[in-house]
């Protein structure tokens, strides 16, 4: 039974992805004060590249080709396991936050090694943006989790989840200061400014998507929209589990389900107002950032330690 | 006990609010937020009161309301409202402030290290609390350290002071009030002179920054 | 007998002044009241504070209002030093200020905010010798330093506002950490004592102080020294005092270094004590050890690199701060007695010092040492008085710190802490090195034409005559009254090894210790001096320089 839930939850999720997405880019429109694309506009994009034929780089090997769906395969991975409408992981071995960091770790290698196996110059200038970025957020990520992981005494985010819907999650000022530092390492995650991979600029921005075409760019295009998704919907689950389904019932399920929804939905909004409301930065300046994030991170584990 | 536990979830509080104070971009801010930390502090004195059936503690704590959460930020106000307006007051710190995020989780930790080796009664329940304070304190000299706008420092002085208000009440709620006479008046009147100082600073040497505050050397 | 009226007298006179001082209108009163004001008041503290100093001598324990003020042999010595050095540095203000006025560096209204602050940082400073509730000794520092904030920036300059800053700042901060430690003293006491209210008071704490936890009792005093260290310009906490000695004006100055450094170490002696009683002595010890150390040795090639006459006095003040710490942390009856003789013999030839570098600058305008040579032919008397001060504040005899210095060195021995005596020893041989420059230097070579002849008047000199012939005359004897007071006194530190001895023979006990036989008469320090063979050391020293 709960195998049949995670399948759906991942298929969702991937439903999903690309609406939410849209969602943000109308958003974004709006705060320019521009009409915007509709917000199923994702939809129509990946539908167009899906019929078009691939095309790919001379001299770029099979890491090229295996890129996209690796990328993708993680993502939907992570959100099989995640608990998202329910209070405990569908499939616990997917759920362990050790499984977690290691499947978003994976498409991030990939698509660093993708970069440089790329003829351009660009691409891998992009990727390397990207590779600092994961690489100044994710201790943070990691002691984050490690300090829930202690909380609550298990690294299954879906006991981490029960514990906080419960409050049993001690020591409660830790708790509530890992969950705004995890709130921040989220927004950069989900690669918001100033820690974007922006449409403009595409040449160094979205450099290693550049190489990529049709189904391929498809697939990441896909890839990206659902990297965001998740990382909204761990934020949700580990921290703000509040109101989803502590049992199979069909009623709790869908009440969880819409509760899930109208919460990242609301994560979704809040990470689009501060985007808009930022600047980008030069991606030497980025540290400053990472380095607030993880000082609260680590002020969170002084506290666990304390015990307050 | 849910007493005490209120009480080091309010030490944590004043961790948090600290930190505010130190990165606050403006003095302004900075003032406001210190009025909010004292109000923490207050929150704290009182609610050892309860713990522990003190009266003196709510004495206290009404006290420090007057003097840490009105009188205090009130000077510092005036006094940033009596500067020329071409004297710069809101100057960047040494350092990036951010990391003094980092530093500051690593003085708490230092601070629980030292306090987990004492045992006196009084402080058993409270030993996170006592860290916190110690902590304080080291956060203020920290703020001291790092900020090169000489106002802001001012606020390094007032964390310090306040830090060292909470480890009182936690290690000695019986105090005679004359102990909570002379931490309040001492607080009031350093800020009053360091406003002064400040204020003429700005008057007679038109900068407050104290990088050019070096002359003096070897 | 009931000594309260007389302390009232102390504290009164010092206080009133200041409020009288502050309620006059600036505008329409002339000068000379309050000068009036100011010599009434020095002399209500020197003949009160001599006469405390004398009853406490004489082995009366003074307690005043309850147990709040308590004068005993310890702080007589420091109350003592107050009721000299005060006097002689107020009366060296008059013309100092007005000669200021005269220049044009004081505007008129400020000599009020002058005589008003000097007052109340007197009046603090008798606070902090002669209270005994410790938390009170904690506000009376604050207060000194608040009261001096604007005794050193008095001059408005940026230079001087940046040395109050630095002082407040410094200072204030360092004060907060002997907070600490006194309120971690407190809690501690007041756990373990029957009666919570008593337990602010040093002298109900000291019986107790073997009960006390004892790692809350070293992380207090850790913090005291530290806290009342960065008071007394212990290196490295001691940035702010070069600065602050250096912008302020002479009188303050002389009165800084001379009094208020040594109230400081009063107090972290204080709490040396309470430590010492309650996890022995070898933890407080070594703290005074390692802080002293550092101090003698920094501010030793510090005083031989400057170049400026008052920051070089400054530093000089900053060894002499680390010696006494080192005698302090050598221990034993010997070490004790040779820090408390060289915190007296120190505040006077300091406060000479300050007083007349004061002078050097009233004639010449700077305090650059390369523009200051032939004091002696400007200004005769100031010039062989500056000499003396020189060969004083090196250690030569027969002035009171080469007892105090020899002192230390005896204790060393007996110690046989050879590595600190070595160290210390090479920082002597700086300064004396320093001082002897400034000798040839300033006080000799050839005068510019530019100066006027004449010294200054007869109102500066007096108090620095005064000065040098006490320097003078605990250098060559101790007056039996003094040298058993000091007894006293290292019997008070000594008390927490059990044996009080109060008026037992610490002197003798010290000498058994280094081994030394036939030693007849110990009633007269100096003599001692002559005994042992490690005097040649030191005589060897000075031939060396010579």
């Amino acid at each position: 039974m709960t195998i049949v839930v995670a399948v759906l939850q991942a298929i969702l999720l991937v439903a999903l992805a690309p609406l939410f997405s849209g969602i943000t880019r109308k958003i974004r429109a709006k705060m320019h004060s521009r009409k915007g694309t509709g917000i199923l506009q994702d939809y129509y994009d990946l539908a167009k590249l899906m019929r078009r034929s691939e095309v790919r780089e001379g001299g770029s090997g099979l890491v090229s080709r295996l890129m996209p769906p690796i990328f993708l395969g993680c993502f939907i991975l992570i959100a099989a396991g995640l608990p998202i409408v329910m209070l405990a992981c569908p499939i616990p071995i997917l759920g362990d936050m050790i499984t977690i960091l290691y499947l978003m770790a994976l498409p991030r290698f990939m698509f660093a090694l993708a970069s440089i196996d790329s003829a351009s110059s660009y691409t891998a200038i992009g990727g390397i943006r990207e590779l600092l970025v994961g690489v100044l957020i994710e201790p943070s990520l990691i002691l984050v989790l490690f300090v829930m992981a202690i909380a609550v005494g298990s690294t299954d985010v879906g006991f981490m989840s029960a514990a906080v819907a419960n409050l049993q999650a001690t020591p409660l000022v830790a708790v509530v200061v890992a969950g705004v530092a995890f709130a921040m390492a989220c927004y950069i995650e989900m690669g918001k400014l100033p820690f974007d991979m922006a449409e403009a600029e595409q040449e160094i921005q979205e450099g290693p998507l550049a190489a990529y075409s049709g189904p391929s760019l498809a697939m990441l295009k896909l890839g990206v929209s659902l990297k965001q998704l998740v990382v909204a919907s761990l934020l949700v689950c580990i921290f703000l589990p509040f109101g989803s389904a502590s049992s199979l019932a069909p009623l709790d399920i869908f009440i969880g389900f819409v509760v899930y929804v109208a919460k990242v939905l609301a994560v979704f909004l809040i990470a689009s107002v501060i985007e808009n409301s930022v600047m980008r930065v030069r991606y030497k300046i980025l540290d400053r950032y990472t380095w607030f994030v993880m000082g609260i991170a680590s002020l969170s584990l002084v506290f666990l330690v304390i015990g307050i | 006990m849910l007493g005490y536990s209120l009480v080091n979830a309010l030490g944590a509080c004043l961790i948090i609010t600290s930190m505010t104070v130190v990165l606050a971009k403006t003095v302004r801010a900075s003032a406001c937020l210190y009025s909010l930390q004292s109000l923490v502090l207050v929150a704290i004195l009182a609610s050892l009161g309860f713990v522990t059936g003190s009266g003196e503690l709510f004495t206290w704590s009404a006290t420090a309301f007057v003097t840490k959460v009105v009188l205090v930020p009130a000077i510092l106000l005036f006094t940033l409202k009596k500067i020329d307006n071409n004297v710069n007051t809101d100057l960047t710190p040494k350092i990036n402030p951010m990391k003094a995020v980092a530093l500051v989780a690593v003085e708490v930790f230092i601070c629980f290290v030292a306090v987990s080796g004492i045992d006196l009664p009084t402080a058993v329940e409270a030993k996170p609390a006592l860290a916190v304070s110690l902590a304080h304190f080291f956060i203020g000299l920290t703020c001291i350290v790092i900020q090169r706008s000489i106002f802001k420092q001012i606020f390094g002085y007032c964390l310090m002071e306040n830090g060292s208000h909470v480890a009182l009440a936690l290690l000695a709620p019986q105090a005679p009030e004359l102990v909570e006479i002379g931490v309040a008046t001492d607080a009031i009147f350093a800020v009053i002179i360091l406003s002064v100082l400040v204020w003429r600073m700005a008057h007679y040497a038109h900068t407050l920054d104290a990088d050019d505050l070096c002359e003096l050397k070897g | 007998m009931d000594y309260t009226f007389l302390f009232l007298i102390l504290i009164g006179c010092p206080f009133g002044a200041a409020i009288l001082t502050a309620v006059l209108p600036s505008k329409s009163t002339p000068r000379a009241v309050y000068s009036g004001i100011h010599v009434l008041e020095l002399a209500g503290v020197a003949a009160a504070g001599l006469a405390l100093t004398v009853a406490a001598f004489m082995g009366d324990d003074i307690f005043v209002f309850g147990e709040w003020f308590h004068i005993d042999g310890l702080s007589a010595l420091f109350l003592g030093l107050i009721a000299i050095i005060a006097p002689c540095t107020g009366i060296y203000s008059l013309p100092y200020i007005k000669h200021d006025v005269e220049d044009k560096k004081l505007e008129p209204s400020q000599v009020k905010q002058y005589y008003l602050f000097y007052s109340l940082f007197v009046f603090s400073m008798i606070l902090a010798v002669s209270s005994n509730n410790i938390i009170m000794m904690w506000v009376s520092v604050e207060a000194t330093t608040l009261s001096t904030v604007f005794l050193v920036g008095v001059y408005r300059t940026k230079l001087a506002l940046e040395a109050a800053w630095k002082y407040v700042i410094v200072c204030t901060a360092g004060v907060a950490f002997g907070m600490f430690g006194t309120l971690l003293v407190y809690a501690n006491a007041a756990d373990v004592m029957a009666d919570a209210h008593q337990a602010v008071f040093w002298t109900e704490i000291l019986p107790n102080a073997p009960l006390m936890d004892h790692s809350l009792m070293m992380i207090a005093f850790v913090f005291a020294a530290i806290g009342f260290g960065t008071k007394a310009g212990l290196f490295p906490m001691h940035t702010w005092l070069p600065d602050a000695h250096s912008e302020a004006p002479s009188p303050v100055s002389a009165l800084l270094s001379g009094v208020l450094l040594k109230c400081a170490i009063l107090i972290v002696l204080r709490f040396f004590i309470l430590t010492a009683a309650n996890v022995g002595d070898t933890f407080p010890q070594t703290v005074m050890l390692i802080l002293g150390v550092l101090s003698v040795a920094y501010a030793a090639f510090e005083v031989y690199r400057q170049n400026d006459l008052k920051r070089k006095l400054a530093y000089s003040s900053c060894e002499n701060i680390g010696i006494i710490a080192v005698c302090f942390g050598i221990g034993g009856p010997l070490g004790i007695i040779a820090g408390l003789v060289h915190c007296i013999a120190h505040g006077l030839t300091k406060a000479l010092m300050f007083c007349l570098s004061g002078n050097v600058m009233m004639k010449y305008r700077t305090r650059d040492l390369s523009k200051i040579s032939g004091i002696i032919s400007v200004a005769p008397v100031t010039g062989v008085l500056f000499a003396a001060g020189c060969l004083a504040l090196a250690g030569f005899p027969p002035f009171a710190m080469f007892l105090s210095e020899m002192l230390m060195i005896l204790a060393g021995v007996a110690a046989q802490t050879w590595w600190v005596l070595v160290i210390v020893l090479v920082a002597l041989v700086v300064v004396i090195m320093a001082l002897i420059r400034m000798i040839t230097g300033a006080a000799l070579g050839r005068a510019s034409e530019e100066i006027g002849r004449g010294d200054v008047s007869a109102l500066a000199l007096a108090p620095e005559v005064i000065l040098l012939a006490v320097v003078l005359l605990l250098g060559v004897a101790l007056p039996g009254p003094l040298a058993g007071s000091i007894e006293e006194a290292g019997a008070i530190v000594m008390s927490y090894e059990g044996e009080n001895s109060a008026n037992g023979d610490l002197f003798a006990d010290a000498l058994a210790a280094l081994g030394t036989q036939d030693q007849p008469e110990l009633d007269d320090v100096s003599e001692m001096s002559d005994v042992s063979e490690v005097s040649d050391v030191q005589e060897e020293i000075e031939e060396v320089f010579e």
